[in-house]
């Protein structure tokens, strides 16, 4: 019999100098079905911002399959898992359901240094290590280096799935450890770029991601954190031959470096089933961290942020969520905004 | 006769009593939280009844033992606890799943009851 489930989150954000902006940002359609005991399927489609339309050029909205994949269940520690696959890097992108984070939306690195939602076709195993210890481990195609940018790093290469040139494949894989109301991971994404490159005649770039995260929980307090860096090799060159071709320098990085702290605490009292969490978190995004030799930083790309907010729980799947974020950067021309968003995203 | 007596309460209070005694019943707490069990894996011993207390650290789970009759639903955060006892009488590894959809991860949410 198969299973539905989903989640939807609507939005009012708000960025300084700007309009206000109301937006069902995600609804979210998941289907799963288990053929056996061994055999498991599990699938999810997205609409994004409502519906799609395509306005000069640029998509207003998107439909897509997040994920769609069977798991062949062999044993505790090594079982297969084949389809579109979720890439397992950092907290969010596997585990992004809205009332498992704090905020109306997720975090800049989950954004901009991690592109969430990552997906892409892939054939791998996952399994139990035992003593705390779980891995997944994929083999997915590439990235397109000719979709990087600036300001949204990686994020704009993902090939996600859609008949996804395999010539310059990648790997991905997480370590993870859980006990007692810990959670910390290590995550890995490497493999190549340069598919959409091969007439530009360049040295072919490779992309190296590496994010370390941890969640720790005791009573009613919650700490977590996320450090994520891309390591880009052969970016002058990519820079270069994306210039030839485009005649804009995309001035790409050769590292983007992103991490955040979080704290929240409950302050509803115990006897009390509804829950209020009031948080706070300090972001580093930059995505101009490093630079190729003969380029030059663009300082408003190398951002960090402030967020503070509150989120009501009148049950544990469905989140009213309220924040408010200072962003910064380096540059003395181009001002960060404020930013305040407001929220509701529900699980069922 | 009192020999006789003594024989007979000797006889009705023998091994042969199926009734779990007091030191073969464990108390085994386990958390789920999307898309885990802490912990994932159980051993004990054959003949030992467990009493499996259930909660859950987000939305509600389910709690399947696969090939036996143990399958409920662990409520969500702070809505309490789900209590049920199993018997561990055959020897084996058994597979221990969510069955209420969780998230992106649901389908790899399992735990391992190992049987001595």
């Amino acid at each position: 019999m198969p299973t539905l489930s989903g989640y939807m989150e609507v939005h009012l954000n708000k960025v300084q100098h700007l309009p206000s902006e109301a937006d069902l940002h995600r609804f979210v359609l998941m289907v799963g079905h288990s053929f056996s005991d061994r055999i498991k399927f599990w699938s999810e489609v997205e609409v994004e911002h409502a519906f799609v339309e395509v306005e000069g050029g640029e998509e207003t909205g998107e439909v897509a399959i997040e994920q769609a994949f069977v798991d062949l269940i062999l044993h505790r520690r090594f079982n297969l898992r084949t389809g579109m696959v979720l890439v397992p890097v950092g907290i969010i992108n596997e585990r992004h359901e809205p009332p498992t984070f704090h905020g109306v939306e997720r975090t800049m690195v989950d954004t901009v240094i991690v592109p969430t939602t990552w997906r892409d076709v892939g054939v791998g195993a996952f399994g139990d290590l035992g003593r705390g210890f779980s891995y997944r481990v994929y083999a997915v195609p590439g990235l397109d280096a000719a979709g990087f940018s600036a300001d949204e790093g990686i994020a704009g290469g993902r090939q996600q799935g859609g008949r996804a040139d395999t010539s310059d494949p990648g790997v991905t894989g997480r370590l993870e450890f859980r006990r007692a109301g810990l959670t910390a991971g290590a995550s890995l994404w490497r493999g190549g770029a340069g598919f959409g490159l091969i007439r530009l005649d360049i040295e072919t770039p490779a992309v190296a991601v590496s994010s370390l995260d941890a969640r720790y929980r005791r009573g009613r307090h919650e700490l977590r954190g996320q450090w994520s860096m891309v390591n880009i090799s052969g970016a002058a060159d990519l820079n270069r031959a994306l210039q030839i071709h485009t005649g804009l320098s995309p001035n790409i990085a050769s590292r983007l470096l992103g991490a955040y702290a979080e704290a929240a605490t409950r302050v509803t009292p115990d006897s009390w089933s509804d829950e209020v969490v009031v948080f706070g978190r300090y972001e580093k995004f930059d995505t101009q961290n490093k630079m190729p030799a003969g380029y030059q930083p663009l300082q408003q790309f190398q951002r960090s942020a402030w967020v503070a907010g509150a989120t009501y729980y009148p049950d544990p799947d469905v989140a009213f969520k309220i924040d408010f974020i200072q962003e910064h950067n380096k540059s003395s021309v181009v001002n960060a905004p404020w930013r305040m968003n407001v929220g509701v995203g529900w699980w069922f | 006769m009192k020999i006789m007596l003594f024989v007979l309460a000797v006889a009705v209070s023998s091994p042969q009593d199926p009734s779990p005694k007091p030191q073969d019943l464990k108390i085994i707490r386990v958390s789920a939280e999307r898309f885990a069990y802490t912990p994932s894996e159980i051993v004990v011993d054959k003949g030992t009844t467990i009493e499996f207390h259930l909660t859950s650290e987000d939305t509600d789970h389910g709690f399947h033992i696969i090939d036996t009759d143990v399958n409920v639903r662990i409520p969500k955060r702070r809505r309490g606890e789900t209590v049920v006892k199993y018997t561990a009488d055959t020897v084996g590894r058994f597979i221990i799943e969510c069955t209420r959809p969780c998230g992106a991860g649901h389908t790899a949410m399992r735990a391992t009851l190992v049987v001595k």
